[in-house]
């Protein structure tokens, strides 16, 4: 597509992809009874939707939507996982899902078909649920345009890029009864859980400070507009963001630039653990954020802040957040701490460590971490979508913990301290800051 | 040779002067070193300017903008980030000018003789910058250019969001072409303006069926109920394509109606209205989700209508999200009269929705299902109780522990598990207490078993008395934690069961045998009245001091003929007199604060002196913490010293003493460099147990 090119949003619906294989032996073997509906078409509304909703005993049909590097850990996990069943894959780059194909070939007997184009995935009826892995800034409108489709939603953190799409996107999950997860899976580790639950307990005293901090941020420097590749469609990449011309350092390194994501590091790791602290601290509003950063890369090039300190005021509890180029903790790259009046608790994937030793509480080392994909979050969002309950990390919780460092971005590009009113979800006496809750979509895009 | 001294101190002032200044130089280039540095090759000087160009705000705009237009991208992008800076920096209360300077320097930019692509850098300073009243002429301009370029003026009057900006682009509407005049509109919409509403409502009757929905959306986010009408027309006379869109613009319109209040009766309307006229079930069931919202009882009839259609089972999601929003009791006694009606699955997930919702008004259903031979239907009923956080789903929970197989057990487990964890988040006491004392009864590890105590201790119910109390005494007593025993004691105690209480002190006091314990133990029962006298700690006190005193003096200077002890002797130091005092520290852990009593003074010393009684002679230990250094003599014998500059941790130094029987003299020294003065001391078994004395005041 060339540049100025416009696409139509709701584009007439297309037949059915090809190539749909349903394989429900594996899952029926496993569960031994029940026996799932047939997957008739019936025309809804301006696209189609399942024939019936999605039973108790049936494997979930699922798509994933962008196929890079942490939609690869989905598919591997997603292919082998006996609740699902793969349908389609869909990336705007034709040789990313050609490998998400072959991959999932690779790994189980199931041939789901390839798309580029995600609104032909959207119109296929027998898409339960689509899993949202696309750069950050398309994370807010294909869940709302998958929600309006009638499929329910697992959306990677963070959720959103602005304050006004993270509210459009719990509207949309509200407006269309669909369970929207979000890509927060450390709620579903045991280790997170456990540490919470004795933060909970109380063991630790009263807990008034808290900090988390992830020691690699460094994004690379220049960028070298080009022609896109073929089999690119950049215009589709790009959706609602500005227009700009293609460059490998924006399709490969989006994290670095603002128009696609709004921190880097701070909305990336920053809402895996901020989504913990909420958690641990029993809060997930903040009263007021400020925040800290610089940019010391010898030659331009993305946009984010590397190093970010940033400080959170929460109801009786002080938050902390540092971003840093190289591990900032000892020997922990990323972690966190909750410091209470008795005790402190340093808490991460693998473990945690509870001081003082006089405490009487032992280390806990967890199951290692097999992969950025999570099997029990996704089995919870499985069930979720039988039972139609609400997910362990639903849309609201998901979009709150990503608010947080939205805002502490929002104070780092203001450079003073911000007032918060959780409620309104606006800055208090500071108009100018609450610009930056939302952003223009590049039409014809629109929330 | 005091001349000469002056002239050397006079040389040397002004050689640290002059470095003083040449430091400044470089550590605060002035404005045009950094502009030069920002749009040199030097990659320092740049990293350099680009962090200290900010402080000079508008003052460096118009010296950064011709680096915005340079090629070279290192020198552009690094000015966009600088000029980005100051243009948020000076856009709040109390720079005002600053801000319309900036604003209208930066509007040069997009000047038509300037180059699409300055006029696109401009574009994406202007929206940080513009204020309320600023004029946009220049940028309303660009709205009739190429496609790339208006989209960019588009959506930087949409993010500037001022009236002007929402003038700009309504004036725009008519002359569009209809593609760009949906794009206008959804800004439009977003901005939600009252001076743009008659552009909007002008565009609700395009000949354009996509004009038109786009217009539908933007009046949506109005959230008034007359334009309800307006909007079913648009749905009405909609194409294919547009069709979904124009109904969901309704229903947008009735959340947006519902939320803001005082419309009830249209609200409730507009989605009955939805849900009869649309014929998309995608639709249907937002229209369904709506009246669940905002509706009551009433609406029920409705959705179960829903369900027992042709299409039923489609609109199953949509409808389960109704029941699951629906409030009020009226709505919850007749959710539970339609239950037995409906199908199996519908039955499940609405088990899940009872339970959401937290009433026990469901928990018989609940309970009940909880046994029922359908796995499913058992299993929702089960996840039902655990998430109702109602003290009564404990017990059908712990019958399902009791009666499951041993491959359920694990999963059971965890279900009581959560729910009392659920518990203790809420606050809810007697719920908490059952759950913990049946994992404490279930528990299968000596980790699980202390979890479930944890929990007991926080939240004792009578029936946990029973469980302590039968155990004291026991093997099983001995390995219970002291903060367990303590929240034990404490419950007792605020249940007015004394004796009861005082035997599991007495049992307890043995045991605090380290600091975490003491503190535990404090921090449950000093609220109830426990004295620290009862874990060995001193209260009472006599003090004398200060006096002057050196850290190279350690403990070798004598002041009060110590260890010989005169509680009436004076001791005079400089022009003052000083004499013993009687304190008594009411910190629960024994602190007596050196400084509050003698002021906050450095390289000074003090004196604490008191006895203790104990019936017969015994072997103890002292334990002290203290800030700074301490020496004490135990019936005039020195038995530990520490000199030292650190703040008090509890308990940090520990001496083995004989303590004979009858009264003992305890005589302590505290010092202090600077900072905070303090100490205190403890007595304590050689096994760390308190030690009993009889508390004396000297």
């Amino acid at each position: 597509m060339k540049r100025g090119e416009r696409i139509n949003p709701h584009p007439d619906p297309l037949p059915q992809g090809e190539g749909r294989q349903i394989d429900r032996r594996r899952f029926l073997q496993r569960v031994g009874h029940g026996v799932a509906g047939a997957a008739a078409t019936t025309l809804l509304g301006g696209g189609k939707a399942r024939a019936a909703r999605v039973g108790p005993n049936e494997q979930v049909g699922i798509a994933v939507i962008g196929n890079g590097g942490m939609g690869t850990r989905h598919i591997e996990a997603l292919a082998v996982n006996d609740q699902c069943r793969l349908v389609a894959v869909c990336d705007v780059a034709k040789s990313r899902y050609m490998n998400a194909i072959d991959k999932v070939k690779e790994l189980s007997d199931q041939q789901p078909s390839g798309y580029q184009d995600f609104r032909r995935v959207l119109d296929r009826p027998d898409v339960d649920a689509v899993f949202v892995v696309t750069p950050d800034h398309w994370h807010p409108l294909l869940t709302i345009l998958a929600c309006q489709a009638g499929k329910d939603v697992y959306v990677e953190k963070p959720v959103c890029t602005t304050i006004e799409e993270g509210r459009a996107m719990v509207n949309a999950a509200r407006r269309y009864g669909r369970v929207v997860q979000a890509g927060t899976q450390q709620r579903s580790m045991p280790v997170f859980q456990k540490a919470v639950e004795l933060v909970h307990s109380g063991r630790l005293g009263r807990v008034m400070t808290a900090s988390a901090w992830v020691g690699v941020n460094d994004w690379g420097v220049g960028e070298t507009p080009q022609d896109p590749p073929e089999g690119l469609d950049w215009d589709l990449w790009l959706g609602p963001a500005p227009w700009a011309p293609y460059s490998p350092e924006r399709f490969g390194g989006f994290m670095g630039w603002h128009d696609y994501a709004r921190g880097g590091q701070l909305t990336n790791w920053g809402v895996h653990l901020m989504d913990i602290v909420h958690w641990g601290i029993r809060a997930d509003r903040p009263l007021s954020v400020q925040a800290l950063g610089g940019s010391y890369r010898r030659a331009p090039g993305a946009d984010n802040y590397e190093t970010i300190e940033a400080l959170f005021e929460y109801p009786g509890c002080n938050v902390t957040w540092e971003q840093r180029h190289q591990n900032t903790h000892g020997d922990k790259g990323y972690g966190i701490s909750f410091h209470g009046t008795d005790g402190v608790l340093f808490v991460d994937r693998g473990t945690f460590k509870v001081r003082p030793a006089d405490l009487g509480i032992e280390e806990y080392v967890g199951e290692p971490e097999k992969s950025w994909a999570n099997p029990p979050h996704h089995n919870n969002f499985f069930e979720c979508v039988r039972t139609r309950g609400t997910p362990a990390a639903d849309i609201e919780q998901g979009f709150r913990s990503t608010a947080a460092v939205l805002l502490a971005g929002i104070a780092l590009k203001v450079r003073r301290r911000l007032e918060w009113d959780g409620k309104a979800e606006r800055f208090l006496n500071d108009e100018q800051a609450n610009r930056h809750l939302a952003r223009a979509y590049r039409a014809p895009w629109h929330l | 040779m005091r001349g000469t001294l002056m002239m050397k101190r006079r040389h040397s002032l002004l050689i640290a002067l002059a470095l003083v200044m040449a430091a400044s130089v470089w550590a605060a280039p002035n404005l045009d070193q950094l502009i030069a540095g920002l749009g040199g090759g030097d990659e320092e000087a740049r990293i350099l300017a680009r962090q200290l160009l900010p402080r000079h705000g508008a003052a460096a705009v118009s010296r950064l903008l011709p680096l915005v237009t340079r090629e070279d991208a290192n020198v552009w992008f690094a000015a966009m980030r600088v000029l980005e800076d100051i243009a948020n920096t000076v856009s709040v209360p109390g720079r005002e000018a600053e801000r319309i300077e900036t604003a209208r320097l930066i509007m040069t930019l997009v000047a038509p003789e300037q180059p699409d692509a300055i006029k696109e850098r401009g574009l994406r300073l202007l929206p940080l910058v513009v204020s309320e009243g600023f004029d946009l002429g220049p940028v309303a301009a660009l709205l009739g250019s190429n496609p790339v370029l208006r989209e960019k003026a588009r959506a930087a009057l949409r993010e500037m969001n001022t009236t002007e900006a929402a003038v700009a682009l309504g004036n725009a509407l008519p002359n569009a072409e209809p593609e760009f005049q949906c794009a206008l509109l959804d800004a439009l919409g977003m901005m939600n303006k009252p001076e743009t509403l008659p552009a909007v409502l002008a565009a609700i009757v395009s000949p354009e069926a996509r004009v038109r929905a786009a217009a539908a959306r933007a009046l949506a986010r109005t959230g008034d109920p007359q334009y309800t009408a307006k909007l079913f027309a648009v749905y009405e006379n909609a194409d294919d394509i547009t069709r979904f869109d124009a109904g969901d613009a309704i229903i947008r319109l009735g959340h947006a109606t519902g939320a803001q209040g005082g419309h009830w009766r249209e609200t409730v309307s507009l989605f009955r209205a939805a849900s009869a006229t649309f014929d998309g079930l995608r639709l249907k069931g937002a229209a369904l989700v709506g009246l669940g919202t905002y509706g009551d009882e009433t609406v029920i009839p409705t959705l179960l209508e829903a369900l027992d259609g042709k299409d039923g089972r489609q609109l199953e999601p949509a409808v389960l999200a109704a029941f699951a929003v629906l409030q009020g009791p009226g709505a919850d006694h007749a959710l539970l009269d339609a239950f037995s009606a409906l199908p199996r699955d519908v039955q499940a997930s609405l088990l899940g929705v009872f339970g959401e919702k937290r009433n026990a008004l469901f928990l018989p259903l609940l309970t009940e299902y909880a046994a029922h031979e359908d796995l499913v239907l058992r299993d929702a009923a089960l996840a039902g109780l655990a998430a109702s956080r109602l003290p009564g789903a404990v017990d059908p929970l712990i019958r399902f522990v009791e009666t499951c197989t041993e491959d359920e057990r694990p999963v059971a487990l965890d279900k009581l598990r959560r729910m009392a964890e659920a518990f203790r988040n809420a606050g809810e006491r007697d719920g908490a207490g059952r759950a913990f004392l049946a994992l404490y009864g279930f528990a299968d590890s000596e980790e699980s078993k202390l979890d479930a105590l944890e929990g007991i201790k926080q939240f004792p119910i009578p029936e946990a008395f029973e469980t302590i109390m039968d155990a004291v005494g026991g093997e099983e007593f001995a390995q219970l934690p002291v903060g367990t025993l303590a929240g034990v004691a404490k419950a007792l105690l605020d249940a007015g069961r004394k004796d009861e209480a005082d035997k599991v002190i007495e049992a307890l006091l043995p045991r605090v045998n380290s600091t975490a314990g003491l503190r535990e133990v404090m921090s449950t029962l000093g609220a109830v009245g426990f004295t620290p006298e009862r874990l060995g700690i001193l209260t009472s006190w006599s003090l004398v001091g200060p006096f002057p005193w050196r850290f190279d003096d350690a403990f070798g200077k004598t002041n009060i003929n110590e260890p010989d002890v005169d509680l009436k002797a004076a001791y005079t130091v400089g022009d003052k007199t000083l004499a013993w005092t009687a304190h008594e520290t009411g910190e629960p852990f024994g602190l007596v604060n050196l400084m509050d009593i003698f002021g906050a003074l450095d390289d000074v010393a003090a004196y604490a002196f008191t006895q203790a009684a104990v019936p017969e002679a015994v072997e103890a230990v002292a334990r002290a913490g203290s800030d700074d250094g301490i020496k004490i003599w135990i019936n005039g014998e020195a038995v530990h010293e520490n000199n030292v500059d650190r703040g008090n941790t509890f308990d940090e130094d520990q001496a083995p003493v004989r303590l004979r029987a009858g009264l003992n003299d305890i005589l302590v020294q505290v010092t202090q460099v600077r900072g905070g003065w303090n100490f205190n001391l403890r007595l304590t078994t050689p096994e760390g147990a308190p030690l009993p004395f009889e508390k004396l005041t000297p």
